[in-house]
């Protein structure tokens, strides 16, 4: 049984999907004083990204 | 991704799924249900006690397979949260884990958690899969051991992949000779997608060039392809430079079949010589599937849960249809990255900026009050006490240099008083311990050997300046990017090495002292340069979260370059009507427009620009550059100029708008056009680039002409039909009858005639012999070139750089695309670079979250290191005033004819120039100082180890 | 330690040959970046020298450079943004001013023009950062130790 958790009382927006974008669009807000829930259905952000070795076209280290 | 982690307003919830959402926008409930990790996040210090301990090994789903994790583990080296997750499908329930976590984190009945949480909007940000290639049966993946997908090609090439970099062939461990890569696998028009996947043409690209850096001694690397579609800011530049590889050849055609020889596992793949009408056979020893990305199979529940429509191929359908790409279907609700379509990582990451300026407009009266934290300052004063820390970065630096060695040898430093390794340095486990250690050893200054400032300089710092620490009592030594993976082959070089910088950055430690942020009053209002599409989307943004915005114009009118077009590809919009909406929602808010109006100045820095006009002057904190591209002048190039049935794109798109009827070209309904692409640009004379919108516009033109009747023929190099639908237009045209022709660059079309064009002429590389088309009249699709004087005379007054292609440099191609060095100047749109409408709206909308940054709040804090002037010392020579491109310094009279230098901290950028210039010696390079430097020198060559 | 990842060969260490020391000035935008990339590209080079960070190449004084001639340098090379890459602008064309100034007075000092250096590395030229040194190293190895370079060193 799952335990309910009591409900967070800042309004923010929900982010969903913890990629490139998500991140993204999460640090821009939270940048801009806007509470973000970043949800990722996966244990780590990074999405595809993280997966890469480097970026074209540039060669970037991707993270 | 770190900064994500740390951020005090973003709260991370991995292992985490939305189930319901009610409400409406600016007032939806949401509810989130927790995943049972079954390692307390809370506890867990991501130490691996239990990974090391976990008796079960399986694939790894972040090695795409290649790899192998336990049951308790960590995604990736670099997780954040690192925190260790417990997979209950592969676990054994043996309970070694729970024995032997030092915390008692884990609990095998974790049962998760469900939270409801209030939100004004969201934001769909879920991404892509992979199309799986087992799928197309005649590639064999699955059944041969050496095909593999780009994905895992990706986790061999990569250092902290399973085979530490090397490439290995998966059936005999041996390095591969030969590799092919196969392209649109799963896409345009294989297993039932009719779309291009975008990215995966560069991609290839990209691992051949990693692959010949990671085993030079490969012999051939093979592209099968049907168009190369290196269609982004730079990517064809790339592209070209990948045609200079000996070992690279690329082969045009799709793969029919691959054959596997079943004793030596070596790889046959056979392609199609439409031309020649003979099947070729290639011989490689491993093959690298390029799948195309598919939406998520989850978005059929997510659309349910969410209540927004999808399209048929499964992605989010958004508002790209009328003008608003980062719309769903549902108001309050967003979309950005690959959630209504494939989408690069540059353009990812500036639709997720402009989502969030979208859904910022619901909460933008509800920000966080910010309550400056005092952290009490840790006394600082008296002797250095240094304390050293050494970074493992797992193996990359531990795999080459002997760290116990340079752990003792940092021991023997002057005011050394404490040295500790770690796996992970930057990690938060790492970062808390240095914290403590900070702390319980009272250290003063701190030294990282670890790997670059320019990455993780920033992370210390903060960690620092939490616990009190003035951040710039930090440094940091690269003994990992400039030492370990580049000495990899001396490991003993390479450890003495790290004990010389290590020498120095204490040497330099020592003589740190600490710098204190200034803060600034800044100006709120923002002035938007442009009036086109990106400059009115930005200006709009800002309007609906309250910012006041001043748009100027130099032409009368708002609109830009969609003044000149008629409909919008891929969608069916009209482009005045988009205009029309624009202008009209402009006229609604409180946006002023200033029209015909030229800028003859702008003086001040971030949050006080002063700017001066043809209209008078204004205030502003902030300013976007949306000042467009130009198209390319064809004079000269086939024809034009000289026959008057040879227009450009744009001329026909003025005709195909002005006229619902026949299109007259010179006087005649033509019975047959011809669009020559490429014209103006992928030219290394005039333009490398690749302008990315010209061939989609063509199929959209020639979608039209065909409709009137008249024949079309495309002379073109590749098809870069990218973008929502585009693709599917390129098939449409090709079915209703549109003719497409090869050219290379070396063998142009020749447009020719008398009085008129009445043919194209080509060499037909199949007959080798000309071939002439009669034509009625040629479209030439020209690039996109910058605004040249625009672009120039805003370089001047701003200095903001301008790259190789001539147009605005980003301040970092992927992660900064509408950020420029000069702080407080933002670029979008057409300005930046060659791009379509869609993508230049989303850009303006990402610029506008930019700006929201630092306008939501009415101070910014200066970078401390700065250079100063001892004024005593200064002898008013001036030569830091010449010396200075940011009109920092100044001379000022402190008496009557005596003159000392003044540095402007707010322009200051701390290049440390004038330092080095100031014959007193009277100014300081802050962080940089003479001295500093010089010990760093000093201790180098006189105290070898 | 991971096995080989390029196909330089291993250096001989057996033999007692002079090994160069050469201070490397690297601006943080352009040329540490370079040298970073390098890294990140694994790409394989001399280990005989050792970077300095400065903000600019411009912020390198002559001061700075005679300090490491006296000090017995064997080489210096001072690296920065291309020409018109210039984060701060024109502070790379600085760096050729001080380099002038500094080249005219190693020669007064009897040095070698060739141990004192000024290149323009990119952040995307990796590769061509650590094809420099090599290059550099070889060639200050040729010149042989710096006159300079005796009494100040203990071993």
């Amino acid at each position: 049984m799952a335990v309910p958790e009591a409900t967070t009382d800042r309004r923010g927006v929900l982010v969903l999907g913890g990629g490139i974008a998500g991140i993204q669009a999460a640090l821009d807000l939270a940048a801009s004083r806007i509470p973000v829930y970043l949800v990722e259905k996966s244990a780590s952000i990074g999405g595809r990204m993280a997966q890469l070795d480097k970026t074209f076209p540039t060669m970037d280290c991707s993270i | 991704m770190m900064d994500a982690g740390r951020h005090p307003n973003i709260r991370l919830l991995t292992n985490s799924e939305l189930v319901g959402l009610e409400g409406e926008a600016g007032d939806f409930k949401a509810q989130v249900r927790r995943h049972p990790r079954y390692v307390s996040e809370e506890l867990c210090t991501g130490c691996g006690v239990c990974g090391r301990n976990c008796p079960v090994e399986v694939l790894s789903e972040f090695d795409a397979g290649v790899g192998k994790r336990k049951a308790v583990y960590v995604p990736f080296p670099q997780a954040v949260p690192n925190i260790y997750i417990l997979d209950k499908e592969n676990c054994t329930e043996c309970g070694i884990c729970v024995e032997k976590c030092p915390r008692d984190a884990i609990d095998l009945d974790d049962p998760g958690k469900d939270l409801e949480l209030k939100v004004g909007s969201v934001i769909v940000a879920t991404g892509f899969e992979v199309f799986d290639p087992t799928v197309v049966k005649a590639y064999g993946f699955g059944l041969y051991d050496n095909v593999v997908t780009s994905m895992q090609m990706e986790r061999l090439l990569n250092a902290s992949g399973p085979t530490q970099g090397h490439i290995l062939r998966p059936s005999d461990g041996k390095v591969p000779r030969k590799i092919g890569f196969v392209q649109c696998v799963g896409t345009r028009g294989e297993a039932g997608l009719q779309y291009c996947s975008r990215f995966c043409c560069m991609n290839s690209i990209k691992d051949c060039m990693l692959v010949k850096q990671h085993a030079p001694e490969i012999e051939e690397l093979k592209i099968f392809y049907i168009d190369i579609r290196a269609a982004g800011k730079g990517f064809e530049e790339f592209y070209q430079r990948s045609l200079e590889m000996p070992e690279l050849t690329y082969i045009r055609g799709r793969p029919s079949k691959i054959l596997e020889d079943p004793q030596t596992k070596d790889l046959v793949v056979q392609v199609e010589d439409g031309e020649a009408g003979k099947i070729n056979d290639f011989q490689l020893d491993m093959v690298v599937l390029s799948s195309g990305a598919v939406a998520n199979k989850t978005n059929q529940k997510l659309a349910e849960i969410l209540g927004i429509e999808r399209e048929e191929t499964g992605f989010f359908t958004s508002g790209e249809e009328t003008g608003s790409p980062l719309e769903s279907t549902k108001e309050g609700i967003y979309l950005c990255g690959c959630a209504s379509g494939i989408n690069d990582i540059s353009d990812s990451v500036a639709q997720g900026s402009g989502a969030a300026a979208a859904a910022e407009k619901h909460l933008a009266k509800l920000r966080i009050e910010e309550k400056k934290e005092e952290i009490p300052e840790l006394d600082v004063s008296g002797p250095p006490r240094i304390g050293v820390f050494v970074c493992h970065c797992g193996i990359n630096i531990a795999g080459v240099l002997d760290i116990d060695a340079l752990k003792k040898y940092a021991e023997t430093l002057p005011d050394v008083v404490f040295v500790r390794d770690s796996l992970f340095l930057c990690s938060d486990d790492g970062q808390r311990r240095l914290q403590d250690m900070i702390k319980k050893k009272k250290l003063n200054r701190v030294v990282a050997a670890a790997c670059t400032p320019r990455t993780h300089e920033p992370i210390f710092r903060e960690s620092c300046a939490r616990i009190g620490l003035n951040p710039y009592l930090f440094e940091m030594v690269n003994v990992r990017d400039q030492c370990s993976w580049v000495h990899t082959e001396e490991p003993q070089e390479a450890t003495e090495k790290a004990k010389d910088l290590i020498r120095m950055g204490v040497a330099k430690a020592r003589l740190l002292e600490p710098l204190y942020k200034q803060s600034i009053k800044i100006d709120r209002k923002v002035l938007v340069i442009g009036g086109g599409i990106s400059g009115m989307r930005a200006a709009l943004d800002l309007d609906a979260q309250g910012f006041q915005v001043t748009l100027i114009e130099k032409e009368g009118k708002l609109g830009g370059s969609l003044n000149d077009i008629h409909r919008i590809y891929p969608q069916d919009l009209s482009a005045s009507e988009l205009v029309e909406t624009m202008m009209q929602k402009i006229k609604n808010s409180k946006i002023e427009v200033l029209t015909e109006i030229e800028i003859t100045d702008i003086k001040g820095f971030i949050g006080n620009f002063e700017v001066f006009t043809s209209k008078g002057g204004l205030k502003v904190g902030t300013i976007v550059l949306a000042i467009g591209g130009e198209l390319y002048e064809p004079e000269g190039d086939f024809g034009y100029g000289k026959f008057k049935n040879v227009i450009t794109n744009l001329d026909l798109e003025r005709m195909i708008r002005d006229n619902q009827g026949d299109i007259i070209i010179d006087g005649e309904k033509p019975t047959t056009v011809a669009f020559i692409q490429c014209v103006g640009s992928r030219d290394l004379e005039k333009n490398p680039a690749c302008s990315r919108f010209c061939c989609p516009t063509t199929i959209k033109q020639a979608l039209e002409l065909k409709k009137r009747g008249t024949n079309v023929v495309v002379f073109h190099r590749d098809m870069r039909t990218v973008g929502t639908r585009a693709e599917e237009h390129y098939r449409k045209a090709r079915e209703m009858g549109v003719r497409f022709l090869k050219y290379s660059p070396e063998m142009k079309p020749q447009v020719v005639g008398e009085g008129k064009a009445s043919g194209v002429e080509l060499l037909e590389p199949a007959l080798n012999r000309n071939l002439t088309l009669p034509v009625d009249a040629v479209v030439l699709a020209c690039g996109m070139i910058p605004n040249e004087v625009e672009t120039g005379r805003l370089q001047g007054i701003l200095k903001v750089p301008r790259g190789a292609d001539g147009f605005f440099m980003e301040r970092h191609a992927k992660l900064g695309p509408v950020e420029t060095t000069v702080e407080g100047v933002f670029v979008c749109g057409t300005a930046q670079g060659p791009k379509d409408i869609s993508d230049s709206i989303a850009q303006g909308s990402a610029a506008a979250a930019k700006v929201a940054t630092f306008i939501c709040r009415d101070t910014i804090e200066l970078e401390p290191t700065t250079s100063i002037v001892d004024a005593d010392m200064c002898r008013g020579c001036g030569k830091c005033v010449r010396v200075c491109e940011f009109l920092a310094p100044k001379l000022v009279e402190k008496s009557p004819g005596i003159f000392v230098a003044e540095i402007n901290q707010a322009l200051c950028k701390g290049c440390g120039t004038c330092a080095s210039w100031c014959p007193t010696g009277a100014i300081t390079a802050k962080h940089f100082t003479d001295r500093q430097v010089e010990s760093m020198i000093e201790t180098f060559l006189t105290e070898a180890v | 330690m991971s096995t080989k990842l390029s196909s330089i060969t291993k250096k001989k260490t057996s033999e007692k040959k002079f090994t160069p020391r050469i201070v490397v000035f690297a601006c943080n935008w352009c040329s540490y970046a370079g040298a970073d990339n390098a890294g990140v590209s694994r790409i394989q080079y001399s280990p005989n020298f050792r970077i300095i960070r400065t903000m600019c190449s411009g912020r390198v004084t002559p001061g700075m450079v005679l300090k490491a001639f006296k000090l017995g340098a064997d080489g210096v090379l001072v690296s920065g943004c291309h020409l018109g890459d210039c984060h701060y602008i024109f502070g790379n064309h600085r760096a050729i001013e001080n380099f002038e100034r500094t080249q005219a007075i190693i020669k007064t000092l009897g040095l070698e023009e060739g141990r004192l250096r000024l290149e323009w590395v990119s952040a995307a030229e990796g590769p061509r950062f650590g094809q420099l040194i090599d290059e550099f190293v070889g060639e200050v190895t040729k010149l042989g130790p710096s006159p300079l370079n005796n009494s100040n060193r203990r071993k």
